[in-house]
C-alpha cells in the first residue's frame, strides 16, 4: 500500500472520529483553564522572584565589600561573593528571557524546540558550574555576611570556621560530582543529541 | 469583564469542538499510554487557552492548533518519563470516542499507521500526521519551519520506508 492509499484510509478514520469524537465540554470548564494559566506562569515567576531576591543581595553584599573596603580579610571575599552572586544574576535574567520568548503561537516548531532544549542545555551546564563554585562561594559569603549582619568576625574562630569548610569540601565535592552525573549529565546528552536531531531535520 | 471571559471560553469550546479530532489523532500518536495520553490533551487545552486570546486569524485555525498541539506533544514526548509527578487537574479525557463500538484499534490499517507513526521520532512524526490530514506542503513547511523542498525529499523518503513495512505485512 502507498501512503497516498493511507491518506484515504486516514481521511475515512477522521470521518469515523467526527461520527464517534465527544467534547466533555463541562469537564473542559471543570479544568478551570483560568487557573492552568496561572499553574504556567510559574516557573517564570519563581525565575522573576529569584532574580528580585539576587538582586538585591548583589547589592547589599557591594554596598558591604564597599564598607569593609579597608580590611582585605573581608574585601577579597566581599568582591568574590559579589561577583559569584552577579554571575548568578545574569544567569537568572538569561532564564527569565528565555521563559518569555516562548511562544506557542508565533515560532514555528524546530524555532520553538530549539529554543527551549538551547534554553534547557544552557540551564544544565549553569548548573554544573552552581555546583562546583557553591563552596567558594559559602567560604567567600561567610565572612562578609556574618560581619555586615552581626557586626562579627569569622576569622576569630578560624579552627571552627576552617574545620567547617574542609568537612563541607569532603563531603561536598564527591556529592556534587555523583549528582550531577546521575542527574543532568543523561539530561545533558538527550537535550544535545535532539538539538542535533532538529538541525539534521531542518538541513536534509 | 465575566462576560467577555465567558464569550471567549465558550468561543474556545466552540474551536476545540470542530477541531477535535486533530487534537485526538496527536494525542494518539505521541502517548501510547492512556494515562499520559489524557495528560497531554489536558496540556494541549491548556497551552490553547493561553495562546487563544493572540490569536489574529492571521492563520487558520486548523495551523494554529497544530503548531502548538504539535510543540506541546514534542516537549511531552520528550519528558514523558517525568509526567508520574505531575498533578493531573482531571481524571477522565476531555475528548473521547463516545461510542465505544468504534475504535482505531478495529481498523487494521489505522492500527498498522499508528504502530508505524509510534515508531517515527518526533519530528518525522509531526510531519507525517500533518500530510496524513492533507496539509499542503507550505502549510507543513510553516508550520514545522522548514524548506518546501525539505518536506517533499522527507516525505518521499517516509513514503519508501511504508512501502516496504507495509509490503512486508
Amino acid at each position: 500500500m502507498e501512503l497516498d492509499d493511507l491518506k484515504t484510509v486516514w481521511a475515512q478514520y477522521d470521518k469515523k472520529l467526527t461520527e464517534n469524537l465527544k467534547l466533555n465540554e463541562e469537564l473542559l470548564k471543570k479544568m478551570n483553564l483560568d487557573k492552568s494559566k496561572q499553574e504556567m506562569q510559574k516557573p517564570l515567576n519563581y525565575e522573576i522572584g529569584t532574580v528580585v531576591i539576587t538582586c538585591l543581595l548583589f547589592l547589599y553584599l557591594g554596598v558591604s565589600t564597599f564598607r569593609f573596603a579597608s580590611e582585605m580579610k573581608f574585601f577579597i571575599p566581599g568582591l568574590v561573593s559579589s561577583l559569584l552572586t552577579l554571575m548568578g544574576l545574569i544567569s537568572s535574567i538569561k532564564k527569565v528571557n528565555s521563559l518569555t520568548k516562548i511562544d506557542y503561537f508565533n515560532s514555528s516548531v524546530v524555532e520553538l524546540q530549539k529554543s527551549i532544549n538551547i534554553a534547557k542545555k544552557k540551564a544544565i551546564l549553569f548548573r554544573k558550574i552552581e555546583y562546583y563554585v557553591f563552596p567558594l562561594y559559602v567560604v567567600s559569603f561567610a565572612p562578609i555576611f556574618v560581619k555586615a549582619v552581626y557586626n562579627i568576625d569569622i576569622y576569630i574562630k578560624s579552627e571552627i570556621y576552617i574545620t567547617g569548610l574542609i568537612v563541607a569540601l569532603v563531603i561536598y565535592y564527591p556529592f556534587a560530582i555523583w549528582y550531577y552525573k546521575n542527574g543532568y549529565d543523561k539530561k545533558l546528552k538527550n537535550t544535545s543529541d535532539f538539538l542535533n536531531d532538529l538541525n539534521r531535520f531542518e538541513k536534509e | 469583564m465575566n462576560k467577555i471571559l465567558k464569550v471567549g471560553k465558550d468561543k474556545f469550546i466552540s474551536v476545540i469542538k470542530d477541531n477535535q479530532n486533530l487534537i485526538f489523532k496527536i494525542c494518539h500518536s505521541y502517548c501510547s499510554n492512556p494515562d499520559n495520553r489524557k495528560d497531554l490533551q489536558q496540556e494541549i487545552l491548556m497551552q490553547l487557552w493561553n495562546s487563544f486570546s493572540k490569536f489574529d486569524g492571521r492563520v487558520k485555525i486548523s495551523t494554529w492548533i497544530y503548531q502548538i498541539a504539535l510543540n506541546t506533544a514534542i516537549s511531552f514526548y520528550r519528558n514523558d518519563r517525568k509526567r508520574k509527578d505531575k498533578n493531573v487537574t482531571i481524571d477522565a479525557s476531555v475528548i473521547s470516542l463516545s461510542n465505544f463500538e468504534y475504535a482505531p484499534e478495529q481498523d487494521e490499517n489505522v492500527t498498522m499507521l499508528y504502530q508505524f507513526i509510534e515508531n517515527l521520532n518526533a519530528m518525522d512524526k509531526a510531519l507525517i500526521l500533518l500530510y496524513l490530514d492533507d496539509n499542503k506542503y507550505k502549510d507543513i513547511a510553516d508550520i514545522l519551519g522548514i524548506s518546501e523542498t525539505n518536506v517533499a525529499t522527507k516525505i518521499s523518503r517516509i513514503k519508501k520506508i511504508l512501502k516496504e513495512k507495509f509490503s512486508n505485512n
